[in-house]
């Protein structure tokens, strides 16, 4: 994994006017009546870096992302590209996409049909006024680099949905753009491939140092592509980070229920021993949490990680942190079995259980969760 | 793409299998023989050599006549170039205003789309009258108008000529059929396309120019094709403004064959089969381009905002409310002046004004009975073309066998027929064909005319409706015992209840202006309005012809509008 590297990147970094910021937006709107889809973002996108805005549909990523190439006006605040402001609708600015020098790769590719593969990748070029000698140079060049070199002379039309995705890639970057937009560059792509691409643009990033602002609804596709990750929901940034750091350490509820799964158990803060908070859980039994600065007498959620906690079929000598469970339905997915399991206060949660134990439907278990993998939270934030 | 089409062919076998193929050979059959007779009548007719009303008598006399007559050679390079120029003119401003409407934030578009529509079904007729008061001769308002200017001493602009006939039929249907079926096209174009260019560097008329228009090629290059056929067919406009000037074109030429005394239908009749072989290239062209270019435009699901026209925008307005006004405004108010003037274009008389021409109009008793003719007709034409084209539609859309095939292809064989030659057809067919004598001079020959020029564009916009219509809302009717017959009653009328009711509507338009079509049918007791109007307009009558015109104008653009609204409050129902 390149979690330590993420998490040592993640220390470096603020929200503060940013030296390095490529495109900066600055308490950005985008309203209509009695609606904001878009509600007073600031973020920055750095040079060699990719920034992902994840959300729900309708969040306002991809407004965001419109807006910055200027498909979109912002309503209020600014946009500002290499120091210059491209969109601020309080002093008439607004600078239209083909002004803004920016690479984007849409969703459906919009590869044009009735070009070869080479006028696709050459139009921003002889829109600039390239030398022919030029075009071609610069063309061959790019699609090397997306290894599309043998099918120049192919349409658009001719293309599978992986190759198409190149062709924009390549169109995107051929007149060297320093920002790339990518609104779900993946979605029409089958999963299979879709890992490859993944790897193939990160090595294309780094090659190019690019600043690349991605928008995507696939949480695996967010995690494993960023350097930092922003979470988004009704139009405003949740949290921004690292993306270990918003897995790990999550600012909200919401973005703790987004991203990935939690086993939640709701109980009583008991108080504070030995740099641990007890917690005494519904059924009774209790748990020790290596984290919170919670009163004694507060009601919280204990959360754990699923791929955190160690599933054993015999109970063991120090029962400590541990709870019962039955497996209600077992599912072998190949890797591990699939496990729905009910716990002793009544809830039910979705976890996967190893292959080297022998499991059956029916069976009771024992779940250890270590005390640094609690995360307590107030009783109110239970989602 | 494939997979739909295997679905089609597997859902054919569960269609019609057993008895149902059959009846549906027996429905292919019947069809053909009512689409195809009038054109097998004109063969035979031309071959006919008897002096009128004498036994048949073969020979080739008339064919020897028709392409030995010298005015034929200039009749079809009128036919030419008054095609060609019109096509080439509303092909590029008909792509402009389409882009315009469909895909930029051109203000009030909604509203201009609609006055286009209301264009789409102005009658010719009515609105070259309203034309030949403004523009026509030293007289024409604009004309008189411009004399006031110091150096303007002959009438500025003449509607009796090559130019002003290129003029009303622009300011008619010619251009409004090209908005009418660009827009959609346009619409339907993934935005992503436009916007990767404009992130690309390129400006708004750049996109227009490198991406917009060579993505939409095959649907400009489908439109003027089937435009083309059809202005070669212009009948009534050329008929009125031609003459006078001396302009002869094809349907112009067959008309005054038939209609001389005695008429030569002989002649008549080899004319329009050789015009009919001088379109069959080109209807062969567009059928093989249609068919190349299949793939048609890569459509996406990706969202897309209006292209900003920026400073452009209020120009583009100001252009586009101009042409709607002159196109669908300015016909209705100076055809409704005419009505009240004591004679035709005439201002500078004392008291012009007078209400005689309403007076006159309305006491003859053959308005009265021509009106109450036109609307018998329009609304029987409306019912049948209600259930014949529903029926047809339905059958071409969800059977994929060759007999369905060979009736899609018939639908389409009217739209190239031009109007007269089919009336003449017509008109041989009930004469001649045992069959069909009863309906000889009877509203009902009428009726067959009007749904034979209105089978192509009714068939194929019902066509439309029911492939939008997922297959499962009928394998689920089929699924729960449902006949063929209950389903398409019970669940496929239903659903597309709105398309149905607007090709009444259309068709109640398309009746009341049909001038071509009825022209050689509809004489005497069964005479409709239009027919009323040619007859005044061609004897002279000009303000009573204006009466007859207004009335038409009126019924027609009131349905139009009827048509426009049910459509309109049905796509909201499905949007909602």
């Amino acid at each position: 994994m390149q979690g330590s590297a993420n998490a040592a990147a993640a220390t470096a970094q603020a929200e503060e006017p940013d030296a390095e910021a490529v495109l900066r937006f600055e308490a950005v709107s985008r309203r209509f009546t009695g609606f904001a889809a878009v509600d007073e973002i600031t973020l920055s996108l750095r040079r060699n870096e990719i920034l992902t805005l994840l959300g729900p549909s309708g969040c306002g990523k991809t407004t965001t992302l419109r807006m910055a190439i200027g498909l979109e006006r912002c309503t209020s605040g600014r946009i500002v590209h290499r120091g210059v402001v491209v969109d601020e609708p309080k002093k008439r600015i607004y600078a239209p996409p083909e002004a803004r020098d920016m690479g984007i790769v849409f969703q459906s590719y919009a590869i044009w049909p009735h070009m070869t593969v080479f006028d696709n990748v050459a139009f921003p070029l002889r829109v600039r006024k390239l030398e022919k000698s030029e075009v071609r140079a610069k063309v061959d060049a790019a699609l090397e680099m997306v290894g599309l070199g043998g099918l120049a002379e192919r349409l658009g039309t001719q293309l599978s949905g992986g190759q198409q995705q190149r062709v924009a890639i390549a169109r995107g970057l051929v007149f060297n753009p320093d920002v790339l937009l990518l609104d779900e560059p993946f979605s029409n792509l089958d999963a299979k491939l879709r890992e490859q691409v993944r790897v193939d643009l990160r090595i294309l990033q780094r090659e190019l140092q690019l600043a690349i602002l991605f928008v995507t609804h696939d949480q695996t596709e967010a995690l494993a592509l960023s350097d930092r990750l922003a979470i988004m929901r009704e139009g405003r940034i949740e949290q921004i980070g690292a993306p270990i750091d918003l897995y790990l350490r999550p600012a909200t509820p919401f973005v703790r229920d987004f991203l990935g799964h939690w086993v939640k158990l709701s109980g009583v803060v008991q108080g504070q021993a030995e740099g641990m908070t007890r917690v005494r859980l519904a059924d009774g039994e209790e748990l020790a949490a290596s984290e919170g600065a919670l009163a004694p007498g507060a009601d919280v959620v204990a959360a754990v990680r699923p791929e955190e906690i160690e599933f054993s079929a015999a109970q063991g000598a120090k029962p400590r942190n541990v709870i019962a469970g039955t497996i209600k339905t077992l599912l072998f997915l190949g890797p591990h079995y699939e496990a729905r399991i009910a716990i002793s206060n009544g809830d039910t949660v979705l976890v996967h259980l190893p292959r080297t134990e022998e499991w059956r439907e029916g069976q009771q278990l024992w779940l250890r969760i270590a005390p640094t993998s609690v995360r307590l939270w107030p009783a109110a934030s239970a989602a | 793409m494939t997979s739909v089409a295997s679905d089609r062919g597997a859902a054919s076998g569960r269609l019609f299998i057993g008895a149902g193929i059959v009846r549906l050979y027996v429905l292919v059959l019947a069809a053909g023989f009512l689409l195809l007779t009038p054109v097998v009548t004109l063969i035979v007719t031309s071959f006919n050599v008897a002096p009128f009303g004498e036994a048949f008598q073969l020979g080739t006399a008339n064919w020897r006549a028709a392409l030995t007559q010298p005015d034929m050679i200039v009749a079809l390079l009128n036919t030419v170039s008054l095609g060609v120029a019109r096509q080439a003119l509303a092909l590029a401003l008909g792509a402009v205003l389409a882009w315009l409407l469909a895909r930029t934030d051109l203000p009030g578009r909604r509203w201009l789309e609609v006055g286009f529509w209301v264009a789409l079904f102005m009658p010719p007729l009515p609105a070259a009258l309203a034309w030949v008061l403004l523009l026509g001769g030293s007289s024409g308002l604009v004309n008189s108008a411009l004399y006031a200017l110091p150096f303007v001493d002959a009438p500025v602009f003449k509607i009796y000529s090559w130019w002003g006939i290129i003029w009303v039929h622009m300011m008619g249907a010619t251009l409004a059929v090209k908005v009418f079926l660009l827009t959609p096209a346009f619409r339907a174009m993934d935005g992503s396309l436009e916007e990767a260019a404009r992130a690309s560097g390129a400006s708004l008329i750049r996109t227009f120019v490198q991406i917009v228009v060579p993505i939409m090629a095959p649907v400009l290059v489908v439109t003027s094709l089937i435009g083309l056929v059809h202005s070669m067919q212009a009948f009534e406009v050329e008929l009125i403004l031609g003459a006078p000037a001396g302009i002869d074109v094809y349907s112009t030429v067959i008309y005054r064959a038939m209609t001389q005394e005695p008429p030569l239908h002989g002649l008549g009749s080899a004319l329009s089969v050789a015009f009919l072989l001088a379109l069959a290239p080109l209807v062969v062209l567009q059928q093989w381009y249609t068919r190349r270019h299949a793939h048609g435009v890569l459509t996406g699901k990706a969202r897309s905002r209006p292209q900003a026209l920026g400073r452009y925008k209020w120009i583009a307005f100001a252009g586009v409310a101009t042409l709607v006004c002159l196109m669908a405004v300015v016909p209705l108010c100076f055809l409704l002046m005419s009505t009240f003037m004591r004679l035709f274009g005439i201002f500078d008389m004392p008291d012009p004004w007078t209400l005689d021409n309403w007076i006159h109009a309305l006491g003859r008793g053959d308005t009265l009975r021509s009106l109450g003719n036109t609307l018998q007709l329009g609304v029987m034409a409306a019912l049948w073309a209600m259930i014949v084209f529903t029926g047809l539609a339905y059958v071409t859309v969800r059977s994929r066998s060759n007999a369905a095939r060979a009736l899609d292809f018939m639908t389409w064989l009217p739209a190239l027929i031009p109007g007269v030659v089919l009336s003449l057809g017509l008109l041989q067919m009930f004469s001649s064909v045992a069959l069909f004598r009863p309906l000889y001079g009877t509203a009902a020959s009428l009726v067959v005319a009007v749904l034979l020029g209105t089978v192509t564009v009714g068939v194929q916009f019902l066509k439309t409706s029911m492939r939008q219509l997922g297959r499962e809302l009928e394998e689920a009717g089929w699924a729960c015992g449902g006949g063929r017959f209950t389903v398409l009653a019970k669940i496929v009328v239903p659903l597309i209840a709105p398309s149905i009711a607007v090709v009444g509507l259309e068709t109640f338009a398309a009746a009341n202006a049909a001038v071509g079509v009825v022209s050689l049918l509809g004489a005497g007791d069964n005479q409709p309005l239009s027919i009323l109007q040619l007859n005044l307009l061609t004897s002279g009558q000009l303000e009573s012809a204006s009466v007859v015109g207004f009335v038409i104008m009126t019924l027609t653009v009131g349905s139009a509008l009827a048509a426009r609204r049910v459509a309109d409050k049905a796509r909201l129902e499905a949007a909602a």
